[in-house]
Order: structure tokens, then C-alpha cells, then sequence
């Protein structure tokens, strides 16, 4: 069929030559911008693996790492319970239940920069709306960005706020599935209503806590605009992202071959941590 | 092992009730079938006394307990669900011991339990299966498995087979009715179904519109049906229906259509004084019709619409004045269609309903 | 009575969600002496703020800016992704495997390991400060076109055969057989598209130092990092994201179901 051949060819031709240019060509040459000392504008100098080693020795790239673990931490535990809890509310006979899930699910749709500017007026030490409710109940204004200890539990919180509501949408799709009749059964077995949640829903839901601990996880190591924002990287770089750091070294410092390696530790990094999350949680496929 | 009690019971739905007035006692080791069409409220019932209903009024008493507001898992009933709510994550195995597990039952115990269900429905093979693999008749005898295992007061049977296929579905009444006989629980079944019905009940209730229509032995209920409803829903083919009156001749009774006239025999009228040309629908039952050559006055004449050869028994659908009459008659050689047909009515097994259908045999020695 | 509690948690965590937003709206009208107050009603509105942060830098431009970019970005997306989808789906073509592979592969590549590569080529091609930076790595998204696709496989063949008999090419079949039967995922898609060109902004960061050539949200984080922390800094800097906010917030009431169900069903797939 020579005629839909060349159809075929000349409709997804322009795709093609798209994922050439802008994703494979990438993929390849960030490898080789790994061996590079490039700022762009003067000839690349080929450094072999000295990027990589000043990598394994970079303080800055380790707090990183430890600050994404420290929010991941936070993060990911309360994530999942608030948005299990809130679905589970969801699931229940209820009214107006499409205005609740579109306020949950409002902070979602809402630009990253925006909420995060929205959040600096909530932390605001002085002036912030949270100090303020405190201040109503006499305790003292805390901190929340300029204390190194909380700066990044701050920043989790937010995050946790911004995007429960697409992972309570999630988890309410999970739980439609579950047959009404299997609580049925399990309840005349004699189970309290938490003995179903645990050995019926929970185990069943399986699927949709891969897909929320998978998704917030690859947020988590995405961290930007947040602190870049909210605190800088600080304070005492104890917010620093791996991609804020990279923005720098592209943007400010100018050490493209630096930056494209630290883009490559960090995609190995979210590979590997996936696929452990993946064997402790086991394989959806059991539900 | 237990009786049960339902007083009084009635379930309001909003502002339509759904369920009027159920009394029903049943008694220990007892098993009763409720029986209707969709709609009639039997599977509300065994919800309620589930406990997966609430009841609007009237009590239900478990043996002496009364657990008309006690949760489900206070009760101690097992359910059988139409479709099996086998836990789709745990294997056959652990499907059946969950409810043992949660009761914190030694593990001893639970094996010796779970190994007496599998011998008792022959699980062995698929035990540590998960119900994706399984057959719907394997899941099936999982679901019984796990409701026998907890030994309870009372099985419960929500239409479990009609997600089978007919041939597996008589296989699995005998299994349930071998099971129950075994065991000896206390069982109500629910069913749409009237062959399920009549092989498997101690006793039959038969439901309508939310009320009891008749309660009895099977046989009993086949013979002499309480209302027109009973009479044409248990039985197939069912029961063929003729309106018409009854006149007074003389000494006689005499039923009068505008196919038929004739006299009504003995020991078969209806038990009280019958008003002249009081208006009454008569039903005879396939079975009683037989293919005759004499015209007599019990005899219909009809033309031949089909004829149903199942085997040992041929089903005739004869059309007269309109309506639709269907003869069981022994195979052999039978008329081909359009031919006309003579139909003998055996008068000595004829039922008659009053114009609100209430049966007009009752509390005569008619039986 | 147990309900009654319920309904009111529930309340109270819907407050949770919606409470700052009103916050951050009625902040935006108030004078210094009030800002940081509670209250959601300001005693002495004014519209300073919002003439302050006009004047400081172009919002009008840069909503401009933002509506150009994410506008094509989302039609490039939905006519030349259809494109491509159908061909993929309904088109015997050599490679046509090959493609459907590399598709999927390419989802699982994090964009991080990208983003320096991608920048390094938009400098050398000298589209450093220009729409075309903007506009190029987003003018195909491999989501879309799999979900695109996994639709137009549903088609039935016989649509697609009578209208070949009838003599129309396939760009015609595409777009008066296909689309029309597609409204529901070329919304879907069309949202999520939308929103994540809106929403973008590391890229335009990176890509964008001209002023006049910044999208809403990067101008936002600009001018947000650029002064300090008093009172009417604080306003000012909500002003500006209510420019961001206000009109998708708008989309959203009207159109929340669309908005969750697109991209509830892109995270599924991703």
C-alpha cells in the first residue's frame, strides 16, 4: 500500500523529526556534555571525567540529595494519608460531593508560582496569615523559612497541600472499584470497620499507591520554583533541589557540561529509588 | 445452629414500602427458600436479617437473641452473595480463613476447619488459587466454603446461582442441598428461580409485591396454590388460566366460558356456597390436559400453534378463542401444526380463583 | 448527629484548601496598616497594589506573552499530535513500530536529564529571548499523542474505509471523521496542555532574560525575588499572582470537571 505508506510517512514525519531534535538528540548529547567544560559562548574543552569526580566530591550535591530525602520524608506519608482520608470521605453517601473534590482539587490547577508566592504570604514571619492565627492563640511566630530545621518540613507541607487533591481523585477511583459486596461479606465475617479498611480496601488500593508514591516522588526530586522562591536554597542551604542547583550552574555559572551531569546523576537517582519503592510495595498487579 | 424470627417486619424505602407486615418463623435446621420475581422483596429480607438493611419495624430474633438493631458482625450469619464477594487480592485458602483470622481463632483450629470445608465441597485442587483463576462454579464453592467454616447460626443464600450456566447450576443445587443436609444449619435461600425453589426448601415462601403470597411444604404449595399468583408462578410449565363463571344446573355446578361447559366434579368445587353466575377463573395445570379424540363437555377444541418435544414429554401450545393453553402430554405421535387438537380437562385436579385471586379450594377437604 | 460532625470536618479541611485563596484575594486590596490582618473584608480598600505592580513591570505584556505561547503550544499539540496519532494508529508505514516504542520510552525519561541538552541547542540555534525558544520542545507531547492514538484505534476500520471509498484523503478523514468523534479526549488533552504551557516555568527561566518576552508566571517569580519582604511588597507580590490566578480559577468554576478528569487521566498514564 504505497499510497497510505506515504501517508503515514508525511503525518507523522514532523513528530519524528520533533523527537529526534528534542528527545533523543538530548538524551545523547547529554551524555557527551558530561565530558565537557562549556559555558556556551567559547569552544568546549574536553575534561573526560573530571565532572563526574568534582560530582562524587560536591558537598552542595549531597545536601541536596539529603534535603530531597528530608522532604520525601514528610511528604510522601502525608500525602498518602491525608489524600486516603479525604477520599474515604469522598466515598461515602454524601452531598455536594462535586464542590468538595473541586475545592481539594482547586490548589492543583493553580500555577506552581503562583501557590509558591502564595505560600511566602502564608510563612511570612511578620506579616504571614499562619503566625497571624497563632499570634490569635498567644504562640509565638515561628520561623517557618529562616529556621534550617523547618525550612524544607515547610516546603513539604505546601507541596502536600498543592497536590493532594489529583491524588485524592486517584484514590476515589480506587475505591469505587472495590465491590460494595466484598465489604459486605467481610463485615458479617465479623471485621470492625478498620479491620476492612486494612484487610479488604487498603491491600486492594495497592495500584493507586504505586501511582501516588511514584508521581510525588519524581515531584519531590522536581523541586524548583519552591525553593527558589521561597528561600533561595537556603537557609544554609538546607533547601537546596538537585534542579535548582542545576538551573545555577547552567544559568548563572554557566558550566553547561557541570549541570548536564548533574541532570544525569539525578535521572539515575529517581530510577533507582523508584524501582525499590516498586518491590516494597509490590507489583500492582496482585489486586 | 438456630431458629429465626422475623414479627412484624417492614422496610420503608423513602415513602414506598417495600416490605409489608413478614412473619415468618423458621426453625432450627430449617430449609426455607424465599421465592418471587425481581422486585418482591425477598432479597430484602435476608438483608435485613443480615443486618445490611435496617429494619423500618417489627424485630428478628436469632434463636432467643434479638437482633434487629445489632450490627452484621454481632449477628453470627454467614451469606452466600450472588456474586460470591470473594476477596480478589487472598487466595481460595485464605478467602475462606480471613473471617476465622479476624476472630482470632487458633491457627489450629483454622486449618482443621478450612481442611473440612475442602473435603466437604472437594477444594483441594485450587485452594491456593486466587478467584481471577477460578471458575465461576470454583468461586462459587469458595464462597460456601468460607460462609461453612465460620459455623454460624444461620446461612444465608442471595441468588447464588444465577451467574452460572443451567448445566452447572443443577450440579450446584445438589451440592447445596448435599451441603445443608450434612451440616444441618439453619438456612434461608433466596431465589428467583421456582425449580431451585421446590428441590431444595423444607418449606416455600412465596413472595409478591412485599407479602407473603403462601408459605408450606413444597408439594403442598404445588397442590393447592392460595391464590392465582402462587398457582401460575410455581410450577412449569405453568398453569393455564380460563375465565368464566359458575352456574347453578339444577344439582349441579357448572363451570360455563365461552369454549366450555361443563360440570364440576364432586370432590372438587369450591367449599362454600357459590353465588349463580358468580365470576371465577379456572386453572388446570399442563399435566391434567390430555390429547383426546371423543368430544365430551371438559373438552377444549384448540388448533395447534407448536409442539415442544423435550424428550420423554411434549409441550403443546394450542390456540382457543384467543388465548394460549399449553399441554404436557407423553411423546409420541403428536399433530403437526394448524391441525386442530381436542383437549381433555381432568376435572378431579382443577384449581379456582375468585375474582381478587384468592383460591376458592381452601378449607374444603379438596387436597 | 454523627453525619453533622462529619459534614463539618469536612468543612473545615475544604476551608483549608479554599480559605488562603480567598486570603490572598482580599490581601490584594489592602493598605499596608492592614495587610497581615486576618480579616477578609479589608476597613480601607484600595487598588494601589494592583497600580503598583502594573507599573513595576508589564503583566499586560507577559499575560500576552503567556496566552501566545500556551495557545500554540496547545494547538501544535492538538493538530499536528492528532496527526501524528492517527497515523500512528490507522497508517501502515514503515517505522510505524518503532515510533509507538520510542513514544513510550521517552515518557519514562525524567525531563531533567533533558533540560540542560535542549538548552544548549535552543543557544545554538540562536533562539535564546525568542517565541521560538518557548515554543519548540513543547510542540509535541508524546502523553497527547498516546492517548490520541489509544482513542483513534477505537474507531471503527469501517469509518475509515467508506470515507476512503468516497475519495477522501486522509488528513480530511482525520479532521471530519475523526476530531468530531473525539471531543471528549481532544478536550482532555487540550486542558492538560494548556495548563502545563501556562504553568511552565523553570524552561522560560532558563530560556528568557527580556523583560518584554517573559511568560506570566516567570514574571511573577521575577518580580517577586526582586525586593524585599515589607508590607506592601507583600500585597504587591499577591497582586501579581492574582494576574495568574484569577483567570484560571474562572476556567476552573465553570469547567471543573473537565479540569479533573483530564488530568486525573494523564497521571494515571504517566
Amino acid at each position: 500500500m504505497r499510497a497510505e505508506a506515504r501517508s503515514g510517512l508525511l503525518l507523522s514525519g514532523p513528530y519524528t523529526a520533533f523527537l529526534l531534535i528534542f528527545s533523543l538528540f538530548p538524551i545523547g548529547f547529554s551524555v557527551v556534555l558530561v565530558l565537557l567544560k562549556w559555558d556556551l559562548v567559547t569552544t568546549p574543552s574536553f575534561v573526560g571525567l573530571d565532572n563526574v569526580q568534582h560530582l562524587v566530591g560536591d558537598a552542595r550535591f549531597w545536601q541536596a540529595i539529603v534535603n530531597t530525602f528530608v522532604f520525601l520524608a514528610i511528604h510522601l506519608p502525608l500525602q498518602m494519608i491525608v489524600a486516603l482520608a479525604l477520599a474515604w470521605a469522598l466515598n461515602r453517601p454524601l452531598l455536594f460531593r462535586s464542590f468538595w473534590r473541586a475545592a481539594f482539587f482547586l490548589p492543583v490547577i493553580v500555577s506552581g508560582a503562583a501557590v509558591t508566592i502564595l505560600w511566602s504570604a502564608l510563612y511570612a514571619t511578620d506579616v504571614g496569615l499562619i503566625n497571624g492565627l497563632l499570634a490569635r492563640l498567644d504562640l509565638g511566630p515561628v520561623p517557618w523559612l529562616t529556621d534550617p530545621a523547618l525550612a524544607m518540613p515547610a516546603i513539604a507541607v505546601m507541596a502536600t497541600w498543592k497536590n493532594v487533591g489529583f491524588y485524592v481523585v486517584i484514590y476515589l477511583a480506587g475505591l469505587q472499584s472495590v465491590p460494595q459486596s466484598c465489604h459486605e461479606a467481610i463485615e458479617l465475617e465479623g471485621a470492625t470497620a478498620w479491620q476492612s479498611f486494612r484487610y479488604v480496601t487498603l491491600p486492594l488500593l495497592k495500584p493507586q499507591t504505586l501511582v501516588v508514591v511514584t508521581l510525588s516522588t519524581i515531584n519531590g526530586f522536581q523541586l524548583f520554583i519552591e525553593p527558589y522562591v521561597l528561600t533561595g536554597g537556603g537557609p544554609l542551604r538546607r533547601t537546596l533541589s538537585v534542579v535548582l542547583y542545576m538551573y545555577r550552574n547552567a544559568f548563572s555559572y554557566q558550566k553547561m557540561g557541570y549541570a548536564a551531569t548533574l541532570g544525569l546523576a539525578l535521572a539515575l537517582i529517581i530510577a533507582v529509588v523508584l524501582v525499590v519503592q516498586r518491590r516494597v510495595i509490590g507489583s500492582a498487579e496482585e489486586a | 445452629m438456630a431458629s429465626v424470627s422475623f414479627e412484624h417486619v417492614r422496610k420503608d424505602f423513602g415513602t414506598a414500602t417495600v416490605v409489608h407486615d413478614f412473619d415468618l418463623h423458621v426453625a432450627n435446621g430449617e430449609f426455607v427458600v424465599l421465592v418471587g420475581g425481581s422486585g418482591c422483596g425477598k432479597s430484602t429480607i435476608l438483608r435485613m436479617l443480615a443486618g445490611l438493611e435496617d429494619i423500618t419495624s417489627g424485630n428478628v430474633r436469632i434463636g432467643e437473641r434479638e437482633v434487629t438493631h445489632l450490627p452484621p458482625r454481632e449477628r453470627d450469619v454467614a451469606m452466600v452473595f450472588q456474586d460470591y464477594a470473594l476477596y480478589p487480592h487472598l487466595t481460595a485458602r485464605e478467602n475462606i480463613s480471613l473471617g476465622l483470622r479476624l476472630r482470632k481463632i487458633p491457627k489450629a483450629e483454622i486449618a482443621r476447619r478450612v481442611q473440612w470445608a475442602a473435603e466437604l465441597l472437594e477444594l483441594q485442587p485450587f485452594l491456593d488459587r486466587k478467584p481471577k483463576k477460578m471458575s465461576g462454579g470454583q468461586r462459587q464453592r469458595i464462597a460456601m466454603g468460607r460462609a461453612i467454616v465460620r459455623e454460624p447460626a444461620v446461612f444465608l443464600f442471595d441468588e447464588p446461582l444465577s451467574n452460572l450456566d443451567a448445566h452447572l447450576r443443577g450440579q450446584m443445587r445438589h451440592e447445596i442441598a448435599r451441603l445443608q443436609r450434612r451440616v444441618g444449619t439453619t438456612t434461608l435461600y433466596v431465589t428467583h428461580d421456582q425449580v431451585e425453589a421446590m428441590t431444595l426448601a423444607d418449606r416455600l415462601v412465596v413472595l409478591e409485591g412485599g407479602r407473603i403470597q403462601q408459605v408450606g411444604r413444597p408439594i403442598d404449595v404445588y397442590k393447592a396454590p392460595a391464590n392465582q399468583f402462587v398457582a401460575g408462578f410455581i410450577g412449569t410449565p405453568p398453569m393455564n388460566f380460563l375465565d368464566g363463571q359458575l352456574e347453578r344446573d339444577k344439582d349441579e355446578l357448572v363451570f360455563v366460558s365461552d369454549a366450555l361447559r361443563f360440570p364440576l366434579a364432586a370432590e372438587r368445587r369450591p367449599h362454600h356456597a357459590v353465588d349463580s353466575n358468580e365470576r371465577v377463573t379456572l386453572g388446570v395445570r399442563p399435566e391434567d390436559l390430555t390429547l383426546t379424540d371423543t368430544a365430551g363437555p371438559a373438552t377444549i377444541l384448540g388448533q395447534l400453534v407448536l409442539a415442544e418435544v423435550l424428550g420423554a414429554t411434549t409441550h403443546l401450545h394450542v390456540e382457543v378463542g384467543g388465548r394460549r393453553l399449553i399441554a404436557a402430554i407423553p411423546s409420541g405421535p403428536s399433530p403437526a401444526a394448524g391441525a386442530p387438537i381436542s383437549l381433555s380437562i381432568d376435572t378431579r385436579q382443577l384449581h379456582f380463583f375468585a375474582s381478587d385471586g384468592s383460591s376458592l379450594l381452601l378449607g374444603s377437604n379438596n387436597s | 448527629m454523627r453525619r453533622a460532625v462529619f459534614y463539618v470536618v469536612l468543612a473545615l479541611a475544604a476551608v483549608a484548601f479554599l480559605y488562603p485563596f480567598l486570603w490572598m484575594a482580599a490581601t490584594t486590596f489592602k493598605s499596608p496598616a492592614e495587610v497581615g490582618g486576618l480579616s477578609l473584608i479589608p476597613d480601607q480598600p484600595t487598588l494601589d497594589n494592583y497600580r503598583l505592580m502594573w507599573a513595576r513591570a508589564p503583566f499586560g505584556r507577559a499575560l500576552l506573552n503567556s496566552l501566545f505561547v500556551a495557545t500554540t503550544i496547545t494547538f501544535s499539540v492538538l493538530v499536528f499530535g492528532s496527526a501524528a496519532a492517527y497515523a500512528l494508529a490507522r497508517l501502515n508505514f514503515p517505522g510505524r513500530g518503532i515510533l509507538n516504542a520510542v513514544t513510550i520510552a521517552v515518557l519514562l525519561v525524567p525531563a531533567q536529564l533533558t533540560l540542560i541538552p535542549t538548552y544548549t541547542l535552543i543557544v545554538q540555534l540562536g533562539w535564546v529571548d525568542s517565541y521560538a525558544g518557548l515554543i519548540a520542545p513543547f510542540v509535541f507531547n508524546a502523553t497527547a499523542i498516546l492517548i490520541l492514538r489509544q482513542f483513534f484505534m477505537q474507531v471503527p476500520r469501517s469509518l475509515m474505509d467508506s470515507a476512503r471509498l468516497d475519495g477522501m484523503g486522509e488528513l480530511r478523514i482525520l479532521f471530519t471523521v475523526f476530531w468530531p468523534l473525539a471531543k471528549a479526549p481532544l478536550a482532555m488533552v487540550g486542558i492538560f496542555t494548556f495548563m502545563g504551557a501556562w504553568n511552565e516555568v523553570l524552561w522560560p527561566l532558563l530560556v528568557v532574560r527580556d523583560e518584554q518576552l517573559m511568560t506570566l508566571p516567570q514574571l511573577l517569580t521575577v518580580f517577586s525575588l526582586g525586593g524585599g519582604a515589607g508590607p506592601r511588597q507583600l500585597a504587591t507580590k499577591l497582586a501579581a499572582a492574582m494576574v495568574l490566578v484569577v483567570p484560571v480559577v474562572a476556567a476552573y468554576i465553570f469547567l471543573q470537571r473537565f479540569f479533573i478528569e483530564s488530568m486525573a487521566s494523564t497521571g494515571i498514564k504517566g
